[in-house]
């Protein structure tokens, strides 16, 4: 049976129709400057979030996407178009040496676009954790948790009372039967039809991604959208910045068209998320004294275990994720033996098709079966252990970014044993079989064949599949500029007028899916900007008196 | 173009320089295959995007080991073959410099004879080669102790298979069916 989705009003159209100021910067026609309080650098959590904050504030404020403008009236639930629209290189980045699969939002609304809908509060451990050892302030539980409490409001984050897909229930199954712990994801979504289509754009607008919230009310408020705009670097003027100079780029294609957009600001906020805000920084040639800029880059390292179920599983359909077990999360600590999530992953056939690591009769088999089969993947919680010091994001020669990570021995002892919880759980649940994503690994029947295999692994790149949706600092928050690339109100260090606003400030993981980690700290952060940006004595405006 | 080269060649070496010494060795095959080829076949073949001739004549060959149990086979193939030699170069095209860059190299291994035969021990001329000649090659990559010979099978095969996935003629044979638009 084919699920038929008709006409849904396009909130973006409609707002355009009733005259946003939203500009395609491919279609410049010639150089062109502009002048604002604040231009903010993408459009993902961090940057929907600031957009709508200080737009409401009062400030005049530009904002810039690279990737394209794509609405519900776009997002035909068709794979090839959303890679192709809606990620960072066409669903094709990678770590710098091609081993790690990296997946990233590029449009605007940035990857809450594209993601899967996890909302999850930054779990208390890890606030702690960058306090005592980063030196974070103001981020206390006490201190987050009316932003948190907002930001869920914002999104309508909330418990999803449908059942789970067969996919996610695998994961209840299994840890039910074992005595594990498992929990229910929270999700940003209303009036969600459950049709499964969240990465590759929601087409109903139920999912409460920027696109939707925030940027839809910064432009009602006043501001100004750039998309296909990117940022070549930033202006600098001695320890101020003056704005950022963009390329215009064509709707589809590589290359810029040649025609420049420059962007005068009294305050700029990077939000291009990990990877991109550190090499825009990179780019700059900011001041660096102390290499910090791009170090710390952590990913979530994902593997994956696939198992065939006699049951049909259809993980196509249905919330993508909705279940979830912590129960290897934090049972050391948060800086003992690395801690992992356990999830599931939605299966559409090209996506599930890339991870598989086989070719021919073996690949075919498996995804002739796609419909009995259960895509578990663990989240590694990189960043917290003295060897775990993520990747490094860098510039090529081009000036493009890249990220190179390895595998710590911390890391490698980590994917080895999610790849036994993994298997336990699917096997627990009544998997036929189950596969770990090994090169060559293998498939196994029982649990004792699954532990001898998996506990002779070879635990390594482009031998064991490892990839990452959750990118995550580059450009860490502290108080000290020998050991971090920001304060913890968000200002660069060294330069007065300079934010970095998206999840590239975190010191570590998050030990969660992070989009409501974004939201939250972001939306404390851009409000004391607005604050210190509005004249002294100017009067509150009401957008700032909500929390705190 | 030398400027693309370069660079490539530049990326390349940042990456074999990792795999010890016997990556020392391809590094100078590599660079110069990349070399020999790189500018002689820089255009897209024609009605292609991003894929070079010389790389379609490779995939020609390769595709149907890849995607053995799945692509259509006897008249339906040859259509079927250029569906997914249009995905392949759609998502190539749309990816970046960067990644465009790593695969064009890996389509220069194994384009030139001496690196063909060197480095996936096909002795033949691609559109000579047995598909067990194919086979051989794939896994012999898929079980090498050299990180990139693994990668680039990991990388070959991906794009292949993502590239048929994504095309809706794969969905009857999964069992998948997509919700559609109506308006």
């Amino acid at each position: 049976m084919t699920i038929q989705v008709g006409a849904i009003p396009d909130p973006i159209r409609a707002g355009i129709a009733g005259g946003w100021k939203v500009i395609h910067t491919g279609e410049l026609t010639q150089n062109t400057t502009v002048e604002c309080d604040v231009v903010i650098v993408g459009t993902g959590a961090g940057g929907g979030t600031a957009a709508e904050i200080l737009t409401q504030a009062g400030l005049k404020v530009v904002m810039l996407e690279e990737g394209p403008l794509r609405s519900s009236d776009d997002f035909k639930m068709r794979e090839d178009e959303a890679f192709r629209d809606l990620y960072q290189e066409g669903a094709a980045r990678t770590t710098g040496d091609g081993s790690m699969t990296i997946l990233q939002g590029r449009a605007v609304g940035g990857s809450t676009t594209v993601n899967w809908t996890s909302s999850f509060r930054t779990p208390p451990q890890t606030l702690k954790h960058w306090r005592d050892v980063h030196g974070v302030k103001g981020i206390s539980d006490a201190e987050m948790a009316p932003w948190f409490d907002r930001a869920e409001k914002r999104q309508q984050i909330g418990p999803w009372p449908v059942p789970p897909n067969e996919n996610n229930d695998i994961i209840r199954q299994g840890c039910e039967k074992l005595g594990w712990s498992w929990q229910s994801i929270p999700r940003n979504v209303s009036g969600c039809w459950n049709l499964g289509m969240c990465g590759v754009g929601c087409p109903t607008n139920a999912k409460q991604s920027m696109l939707v919230t925030t940027i839809p009310a910064a432009l009602n408020a006043g501001a100004t959208l750039y998309h296909r705009a990117r940022v070549r670097e930033l202006i600098m003027d001695g320890d101020k910045v003056r704005g950022v100079l963009v390329d215009g780029m064509p709707e589809v294609g590589l290359q810029p068209t040649g025609k420049i957009l420059m962007v005068r600001a009294r305050h700029v906020v990077l939000a291009g998320g990990a990877i991109n805000t550190p090499a825009i920084l990179l780019r700059s040639k900011v001041p660096n004294p102390h290499d910090q800029i791009g170090l710390r880059t952590m990913i979530h390292p994902v593997n994956a275990s696939f198992a065939q179920f006699d049951r049909k599983v259809e993980g196509w359909g249905g919330a993508p994720q909705s279940v979830y077990s912590d129960h290897f999360q934090w049972k050391d600590g948060a800086t003992g033996p690395m801690g992992f999530k356990i999830e599931v992953i939605p299966m559409q056939p090209g996506f599930v098709a890339g991870l598989l690591g086989n070719h021919g009769l073996d690949h075919a088999r498996d995804m002739q079966s796609l419909g009995h089969l259960n895509g578990m993947i663990a989240l590694l919680r990189d960043g917290f252990t003295e060897d775990s010091l993520g990747g490094r994001t860098s510039i090529r020669k081009d000036g493009s970014a890249v990220l190179d990570y390895d595998v710590s021995s911390s890391l490698a002892d980590g994917l080895r044993r999610s790849f036994l919880a993994m298997a336990e759980i699917q096997l627990a649940a009544g998997a036929r079989s189950v596969r770990p994503f090994q090169l060559a690994g293998g498939s196994f029947t029982t649990l004792a064949a699954a532990k001898s295999a998996i506990n002779g692994f070879t635990i390594e790149k482009f031998r064991t599949g490892i990839g990452s949706a959750h990118l995550m600092g580059g450009c860490a928050m502290g108080e000290d500029a020998k050991t971090s690339v920001v304060n913890s109100r968000g200002e660069f260090h060294g330069l007065a007028n300079l934010s970095v606003l998206d999840g590239s400030i975190f010191p570590t993981s998050i030990g969660a899916n992070p989009q409501l980690s974004i939201y939250g700290l972001v939306a404390k952060l851009a409000t004391g900007l607005a604050e210190r940006l509005l004249p002294t004595g100017a009067p509150k405006p009401e957008a700032l008196t909500r929390v705190g | 173009m030398q400027a693309v080269t370069t660079h490539a060649m530049a990326l390349s070496r940042r990456h074999f320089l990792k795999t010890g010494a016997m990556g020392g060795m391809l590094l100078v095959t590599g660079s110069a295959a990349a070399l020999l080829t790189g500018c002689a076949q820089a255009q897209p073949a024609t009605g292609y995007v991003y894929l070079r001739e010389a790389e379609l004549t490779v995939l020609r060959a390769v595709i149907p080991s890849v995607l053995a149990g799945t692509l259509p086979e006897g008249k339906a193939r040859p259509a079927a073959l250029d569906k997914a030699l249009a995905s392949l170069d759609q998502l190539l095209a749309n990816s970046s410099v960067a990644v465009g860059d790593q695969i064009h190299q890996l389509f220069a291994l194994l384009s030139m004879a001496p690196t063909r035969i060197a480095m996936a021990g096909v002795w033949s001329d691609w559109p000579d080669a047995s598909p067990e000649d194919i086979e051989a090659f794939l896994l012999r990559w898929r079980d090498s102790r050299l990180e990139l010979l693994r990668g680039a099978y990991l990388g070959l095969c991906k794009i292949i298979n993502v590239a048929w996935y994504l095309l809706p003629e794969s969905y009857a044979a999964v069992g998948y069916s997509a919700p559609v638009r109506t308006i």
